[in-house]
């Protein structure tokens, strides 16, 4: 049994604990889960107060839903990120104020008329806000790519399953992300390169 | 290795696989793709360094006590069972909420469409010992109209009454005369026998009369002529009509008879016997 399955076999005793009304065990889904899940929101919207909404509102539906998972259909982790995909484009699709994420083709000059000169004064902290920004227009089917596999680490086949889609669409998708942000953030790359050294 | 196998590769390379030598000697000897591995190297970089920073990341800390609230409360919920009689009505409502509201939507249809229909008929009902009959009625003659026969009172008639169908009345010519109605065909019908013929001093009425048994067995009769007879008073007896005892002394009775173009007559109106 690998270490996957282990932990998707404790997962799947402690929702079942869940349902019975054991509250140690929703406490500890919670702090196991809600990290990631938050910073999934976080990422995908750019929005601090949405990403507690859209938190809070996956482990409402844990808890009032969690009897209809399926573990034939993948993991609690993928089963939730999932949810939480659903709520975030709930939330964004009310909330038209949030920056618009739709043009493949929104890569311009635009933001490195922002940053006249990022070499010289970008800081480790500016790096990461650019990189975050440069994710948040990102189209969102290439946004979800970079989020899940690359800042949350979670494998081909766990972001395919929360994604609903190939192993190889989500390999393409972030190969095509990564293009798109590298052409967005070279200098920024250049910083961070300055800075690992 | 070419360059597009190098570059199917270097898409793993963020996922912390490690570089295969061919990658390393196509890199050495393909400038392009040298290029695209050290960028590719150094947004693996970025990334991690991005997704270090955002481990710290967490929801605020009053979220978890929210959401335990939340879970004890809607825990508690389940828990407690449903008792008592209150809540058995509720949960039967619950149950038939749906059914109760088609029928409370038919009900209103149905007054709705009573509203609706055409108020230029007065609408009597007509009761008979077996069956509850409506029919509409007109308030006199001449005139084509529609009229029938309402409840007499109970004391004044033993013949058992028949609801009429509505029955369509012509204007009659009243004159003097006198004659025999043709005998019905059928054998349970009633022979008025000698009659004369009157004329009215007012308008005859189409109210209060008692349609013969056999009239509701026969084809309903388009045309009926209302007529006002003089009967022999043994004739109306023998209908089953009881006389007040003012008039018992005299031999003949003033009737109104509603009679088909067939000849037969369909219902009787003792007139002096109001």
């Amino acid at each position: 049994m690998t270490a996957n399955s282990e932990n998707n076999a404790l997962h799947l005793k402690l929702l079942r604990q869940v349902i019975a009304g054991d509250e140690t065990a929703f406490v500890t889904l919670y702090r196991d889960f809600s990290p990631g899940i938050y910073r999934f929101a976080l990422r995908m919207s750019g929005n601090e107060s949405l990403a507690e909404d859209v938190t809070q509102e996956v482990f409402m539906i844990m808890m009032q839903e969690g009897h209809r998972y399926d573990e034939a259909k993948g993991s609690l982790k993928s089963y939730l990120y999932g949810v939480t995909r659903f709520q975030i484009w709930k939330k964004v699709a009310r909330d038209r104020s949030m920056i618009s994420i739709d043009n493949d083709n929104d890569f311009s000059e635009d933001l490195f008329s922002v940053l006249p000169d990022p070499l010289l004064d970008l800081s480790r902290a500016e790096t990461v806000h650019q990189v975050r920004e440069a994710i948040l227009v990102l189209p969102p089917h290439y946004r979800e790519a970079v989020v899940l596999c690359d800042l949350h680490e979670l494998s081909y086949l766990e972001a395919a399953e929360i994604l609903g889609c190939a192993i190889g669409t989500v390999r393409s998708r972030l190969h095509r992300a990564r293009g798109l942000l590298a052409e967005r953030l070279r200098p920024v790359q250049q910083v961070a390169r300055h800075c690992s050294q | 290795m070419n360059c597009l196998e190098f570059e199917n590769e270097i898409i793993d390379l963020a996922k912390g696989v490690s570089l295969s030598s061919e990658i390393k000697l196509h890199a050495q000897d393909c400038s392009r793709c040298a290029i695209r591995l050290a960028n590719a190297e150094a947004m693996k970089a970025t990334l991690l360094h991005v997704a270090t920073v955002d481990k710290n990341a967490a929801p605020l800390p009053n979220l978890e006590a929210a959401l335990l609230t939340a879970f004890r409360q809607q825990h508690e919920k389940k828990s407690v069972p449903a008792i008592g009689w209150m809540d058995s009505v509720y949960a039967l409502f619950g149950q038939l909420k749906w059914g109760l509201a088609t029928a409370a939507v038919l009900i209103l249809l149905g007054l709705a469409a009573a509203k609706m229909l055409p108020n230029d008929s007065q609408k009597i009902a007509v009761k008979t010992p077996e069956l509850k009959q409506s029919i509409s009625a007109p308030s006199s003659v001449p005139g084509p109209k529609v009229i029938q026969a309402p409840e007499p009172e109970s004391e004044r008639v033993l013949v058992r009454r028949s609801p009429m169908n509505s029955i369509r009345t012509i204007p009659v010519a009243y004159e003097n005369r006198s004659g025999r109605l043709p005998k019905p065909t059928s054998s349970t019908s009633v022979e008025v026998g000698d009659f004369e013929i009157l004329e009215p001093d007012k308008p005859l009425s189409a109210k209060d009369f008692i349609a013969f048994d056999y009239a509701e067995t026969m084809p309903p009769a388009d045309n009926l002529q209302l007529m006002r007879v003089k009967l022999a008073r043994e004739k109306l007896a023998s209908m089953g009509l009881t006389m007040p005892r003012n008039i018992r002394q005299s031999p003949f009775v003033n009737a109104d008879l509603l009679v088909g173009s067939d000849g037969v007559p369909r219902a009787i109106n003792a007139v002096s016997l109001r």
